[in-house]
């Protein structure tokens, strides 16, 4: 790994301060999960001479509860949210999907905010410096996609522009299906960013020398259940293939809101609009669920080698449908 | 001897390296640090064929902190684990042949300085056509060649015959032939390689720390690379993270970590990252085969024929035996009178394949368990009926000379089938829920010695004295398979002393005695044999002092649990210990030395008595045999398998150390595993290696881990040294076919090419469910 220089910061407006003054040269670290990664592999045209270890900051690994709903500090570990009764219990997705987050040993380490700051996982993308040289693409910012004519089957299969990786996060998705928001500061101040809004083809909304402090979850409707799959090659240690987070609110045997998320098949989680607008007013019969899971994958355009992603997202959501509108009889 | 009556043998006793390793206390090669040590980097190609054309270094070197640079040319000399076939450099001269190919390297006072090194090196290339398949490369050799000696881009390629096959199909009932492939995989063991070298200009002499399998490979190799005497060169072998053939060979670790500190003076490390590990490969031959086989009315089997074109990579490595082990494994586990085989190993531009636990064995197994499989429903009786059908006994031989002193195979066959319930759910289970059963074997103390020589492929020596106990000396490697336990106990046996009480030193070619390294599953056999014979002559000197101590004829004395004792006066006994005291006082430190050469027989076609070439290559003095059974469940709806359950039987003839064996087996299951369901290097259509990281290059994790029930069925070859045969390898065998047989009863789709993923399992139920409808 080339050497960098490494700072720790006791507060946000000292590691913004840091990023503004390094502008394009520095990085924040936090748990370093992902960053060690990229940097060892020295995937990145440049690299950057100062890192700024937020990890100590005090008091940003907070989660709080109020009529606002609920907040999650940038620096809060995805074994705590795993644990955490309150989130176990009320907000179910985000809990499940932390949990299936790699290892033990990694959701120890690894943040919120790094979990929605992280980099893509296409493999061109990562593919390591060391042997033959990194590979330039749109996302590095010149040179065309490899994936479009290349292997893609982990790409996605909606939303590609420019760039077809797939969104990593996990958190993301759950996020999603909550309507939560990111909440950060920056050198002109904070801003909040819809979860929604927070994802591009190309990389996230963050400006430079600005920060995530803050993941933002609204009160959830009355009698929502919810519900999160990942489907994965192997169990544990690998990133989605698809993952869905569902939330549905039943009243009288009627569905009164739904809400899909679709994991690893765009840039950023996706809601499935038009499904959950089907399923609105509906009984949640086998034949409405189905019907549903059909539109959420409906204008899919696969790559050249994704295609099954297509058909595990539809089944994925057919069975967190189920699952979901089960929880509440 | 009579096994019931071992004591040290056949203890479950834990490793002797166990402990220092899961407390993370053990010293692998990266772990060390000399005085003085530089810090070694390669510089790697960016294209998959290329000429270079010329290496500017000079800003490299003007690096403070850099040492010295090296390039191919420094080091021209061509090595290769078969000597006949080497053509292996340390570093690209003239030309690269695969994405990643070593080029320069560095030595600097510290890595990063190394790494920064590396970027000021300017190569300049003139890029060449890429082959990345064998049956392009061999369609377009005439205008693109890998290797100038070689203008069809075929290694090697041979023909066998044994009796008359196309006549004995002609006769015959039942004939099936299919086509089969297997994947591109890598061994993934956990410690990449690493060397440490360290040259001393006064004396001359080189010490070369290594990760290997094959410290006298090793040794030889960098003889020939380095240009130096092999009595200069000593090479050592600390902790290693396991090697799975990956670390049958040397890698250019070895070199470039030689060839800096000869240059600088210094010691220098070279420690790979993992994607170093997969851009250098050497792992499992992707086989395009097609097999057809051929039964008689009642089921027996007259004829196999078998077709092979290995995809070899950019390099011989073990390619050519690798190749002979594919055409040799068609003559067991059963009764084939008539085989054709037809093999050829085909250069292309990729990361070279090498060794890979049960070489040569799992592709044509799987070909060969799943025909079986098919060919037992087109006769309508259980594939466990056909297999025990056509199952050899003790004392085969196969048509082409294959000599099995000893097997438990329909053993083996007969307790899975009972414990797994085979009979009761095979094709009587709901869809989407599959058994399937696949059997196998694989050799055992085997190994010609890769280069001509008849010297003994192992030699122990035993030493005793009052200051140390027993000491065990040779060079065998321990990666990690326990031989170092094995060892002990064997010598404890054959001495009548207990495994507490005996030390190896093994792993070094000074202080060991001759051995050719840890492969083909051989060391549990050959050093077992050697061991008999060094304590033989310990035994024969002890007991003449002691009979002298106690009152009675030296041939009268039996050493058991420490003691000598008249076999005809049982009073008449006396402690080791003091045996031994007595001796040394009188004597002084006493050794016995054994050897073991394994018995040569020919390659020949029996029906015919004539010489076959490379028939030879599979035969070993004994085999282990193993019979798996596998459930699974599929998701029809996902694609996903799970394989969920494994019975297995093994008969690896006495096993020495039961825990050891249970674990090998455990292992091979995961390791095979991996093969069949997750596991496959992709390249992209220039050469390039997609995912060298064990993140994308999916490994089963425990979380995949089966229920497994394994049973050592009772086994002891009299032939073999303690009773003994493998462990290590034989247990991979049956794990892919059983795995797609249980898939086949599932979903009733046959695959024929690796791994079997979702997506595939999604457009197999697709296809079968559109035919259906037709
Ligand atoms: C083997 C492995 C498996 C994994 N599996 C999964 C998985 O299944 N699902 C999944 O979702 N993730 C997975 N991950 C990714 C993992 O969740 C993330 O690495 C982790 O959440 C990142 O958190 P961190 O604190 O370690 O971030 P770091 O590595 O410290 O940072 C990651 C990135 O985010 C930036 N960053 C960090 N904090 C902030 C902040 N507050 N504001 C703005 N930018 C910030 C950093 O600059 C850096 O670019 C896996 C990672 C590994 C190594």
């Amino acid at each position: 790994m080339k050497p960098f220089r490494h700072i720790n910061v006791p507060g946000v407006a000292e590691a913004v301060d840091y990023l503004n003054k390094f502008p394009g040269s520095s990085r924040l670290i936090a748990g370093g999960t992902d960053l060690l990664g990229v940097l060892k592999d020295d995937i990145l045209p440049a690299y950057p001479e100062l890192l700024i270890n937020i990890k100590a900051i005090p008091g940003l690994d907070y989660l709080r509860e109020d009529e606002n709903g609920l907040s999650i500090g940038a620096l809060v570990k995805l074994a705590f949210l795993a644990r955490s009764p309150l989130v176990r219990e009320k907000y179910k997705v985000l809990a499940d999907a932390a949990r299936s987050v790699g290892t033990p040993q990694l959701r120890n380490m690894a943040t919120v905010g790094g979990n929605l700051g992280q980099e893509t996982r296409c493999w061109y993308y990562r593919y390591p410096h060391g042997i033959g040289g990194r590979i330039q693409c749109q996302r590095k910012g010149s040179g065309p996609c490899l994936a479009v004519g290349g292997d893609n089957r982990y790409h996605v299969i909606m939303g590609g522009k420019g760039c077809f990786a797939a969104c990593p996060s996990d958190l993301a998705t759950a996020l999603a299906a909550l309507e939560g928001s990111i909440k950060t500061e920056g050198a002109g101040g904070g801003r909040i960013i819809s979860i929604g809004e927070f994802f591009h083809p190309l990389g996230n909304a963050l400006k430079a020398g600005e920060m995530i402090v803050e993941l933002q979850v609204p009160p959830l409707p009355a009698g929502s259940r919810q519900h999160w799959l990942k489907y994965t090659l192997r169990e544990p240690v690998d990133f989605a293939v698809v993952s869905v987070a569902v939330l549905t609110v039943l009243e009288a045997g009627i569905c009164r809101e739904a809400r899909i998320a679709l994991g690893a098949v765009a840039p950023g989680p996706l809601r499935a609009l038009q499904a959950e607008q089907f399923l609105k007013g509906k009984e949640p019969i086998p034949e409405v669920l189905q019907e549903a899971a059909v539109l959420a994958v409906q204008g899919a355009k696969p790559l050249s080698k994704n295609g099954y992603k297509v058909e595990i997202a539809r089944v994925l959501v057919l069975r967190a449908l189920e699952a979901s509108f089960a929880g509440h009889k | 001897m009579n096994n019931r009556k071992f004591t040290q043998v056949g203890r479950s006793v834990p490793r002797v390296d166990g402990p220092a390793k899961v407390k993370g206390e053990a010293i692998y090669t990266g772990d060390m640090v000399l005085p003085g040590m530089a810090y070694g980097r390669i510089k790697r190609s960016p294209y998959a064929h290329a000429l270079i054309k010329k290496i500017d270094y000079s800003k490299a070197l003007a690096l403070p902190g850099v040492l010295a640079v090296i390039t191919g040319e420094e080091a021209p000399n061509k090595w290769g684990i078969v000597p006949q076939t080497a053509n292996e450099v340390a570093l690209a001269v003239g030309k690269v042949r695969f994405w990643g190919e070593g080029v320069a390297a560095v030595a600097a006072l510290d890595e990063e300085t190394a790494e920064a090194a590396l970027e000021l090196i300017e190569v300049e290339y003139e890029p060449l056509p890429v082959l990345l398949d064998p049956f392009e490369s061999m369609r377009r050799a005439g205008e693109v060649r890998i290797h100038e000696d070689k203008p069809d881009n075929i290694l090697h390629q041979a023909e066998q015959v044994f009796g008359d096959p196309d006549k004995a199909f002609a006769e015959c009932t039942y004939v099936l032939e299919k086509e089969f492939r297997t994947s591109y995989v890598n061994h993934a063991f956990l410690e990449p390689h690493a060397a440490l070298a360290s040259y001393d200009v006064q004396s001359g002499k080189l010490q070369l720390w290594s990760s290997t399998q094959v410290p006298h490979y090793l040794h030889r190799q960098l003889s020939i690379v380095l240009e130096m005497p092999m009595s200069k060169i000593r090479v050592t072998v600390p902790a290693v993270g396991g090697g799975f053939g990956g670390k049958g060979e040397a890698s250019s670790a070895d070199f470039c970590a030689a060839l800096l500190s000869r240059k600088i003076g210094r010691p220098v490390r070279v420690t790979f990252e993992r994607s170093e590990v997969f851009a250098t490969n050497k792992g499992r031959h992707p086989c395009y085969m097609k097999m057809k086989i051929g039964l008689d009315k009642d089921g027996y089997i007259q004829a196999v024929d078998f077709e092979n074109t290995l995809d070899g990579g950019a390099y011989a490595g073990w390619g050519m035996v690798v190749m002979f082990y594919t055409a040799s494994m068609i003559h067991l586990p059963y009764k084939v009178p008539n085989a054709r085989a037809r093999v050829r190993r085909v250069f292309t531009n990729k990361p070279t394949c090498g060794a890979m636990r049960g070489l040569g064995g799992v592709q044509p197994r799987f070909a060969m368990e799943c025909l079986l499989d098919e060919m037992a429903e087109m006769i309508g009786i259980s594939p466990y009926e056909l297999k025990m059908k056509n199952a050899i006994e003790s004392g085969y031989r196969s048509v082409s000379n294959l000599h099995v002193p000893h097997a438990e195979y329909k053993k083996c066959l007969q307790t899975a089938v009972e414990k797994s319930g085979y009979l009761e759910k095979h094709g009587k289970l709901p869809f989407g829920k599959g058994i399937g059963l696949a059997g196998g074997y694989y050799i055992s103390g085997t190994a010609y010695t890769l280069y001509q020589a008849y010297k003994p492929h192992t030699t122990v020596l035993i030493r005793v004295d009052t200051e140390g106990g027993v000491t065990v000396h040779c060079a065998a490697a321990d990666i990690g398979q326990g031989c170092n336990t094995v060892m002990a106990q064997m010598a404890a046996e054959a001495l009548g002393v207990h495994y507490e009480d005996v030390h190896v030193v093994s792993g070094d070619t000074e202080l060991g005695t001759f051995d050719l390294g840890s492969f083909a599953s051989r060391l549990t056999y050959a050093t077992g044999a050697a061991i008999l014979e060094a304590a033989e002559e310990i035994n024969q000197k002890l007991k003449e002092v002691a009979a002298g101590m106690v009152g009675c004829r030296a041939d009268q004395l039996e050493i058991k649990d420490r003691r000598f004792t008249s076999i005809f006066e049982p009073r008449k006994t006396i402690e080791w210990e003091k045996v031994v005291d007595v001796y040394t006082n009188t004597v002084g430190t006493l050794t016995g030395i054994g050897h073991f050469s394994p018995p040569r027989l020919k390659g020949i076609d029996l029906t015919r008595g004539v010489r076959v070439q490379g028939a030879n290559i599979g035969h070993s003095p004994t085999f282990g045999f193993s019979c798996q059974i596998w459930e699974v469940d599929v998701d029809l709806e996902t694609g996903k398998i799970r394989a969920h359950k494994v019975t297995e039987a093994g008969d690896c003839g006495q096993p020495v150390n039961p825990m050891s064996v249970d674990g090998q087996v455990e292992g091979s299951i995961m390791f095979a595993l991996g093969q069949a369901l997750y596991e496959e290097m992709k390249l992209d259509a220039d050469g390039r290696m997609l995912n060298p990281s064990l993140h994308d290059y999916k490994v089963p994790t425990a979380m995949e881990l089966p229920e497994i029930d394994t049973t050592i069925v009772e086994s002891y070859d009299p032939t073999a040294p303690f009773g003994v045969k493998e462990s290590g390898e034989g247990p991979v065998q049956p794990t892919i076919p059983a795995i797609v047989n249980a898939i086949y009863d599932a979903i009733g789709v046959r695959f024929t090419e690796l791994p079997i993923t979702p997506e595939k399992v999604l457009r197999a139920l697709k296809e079968k469910k559109e035919k259906e409808k037709v």
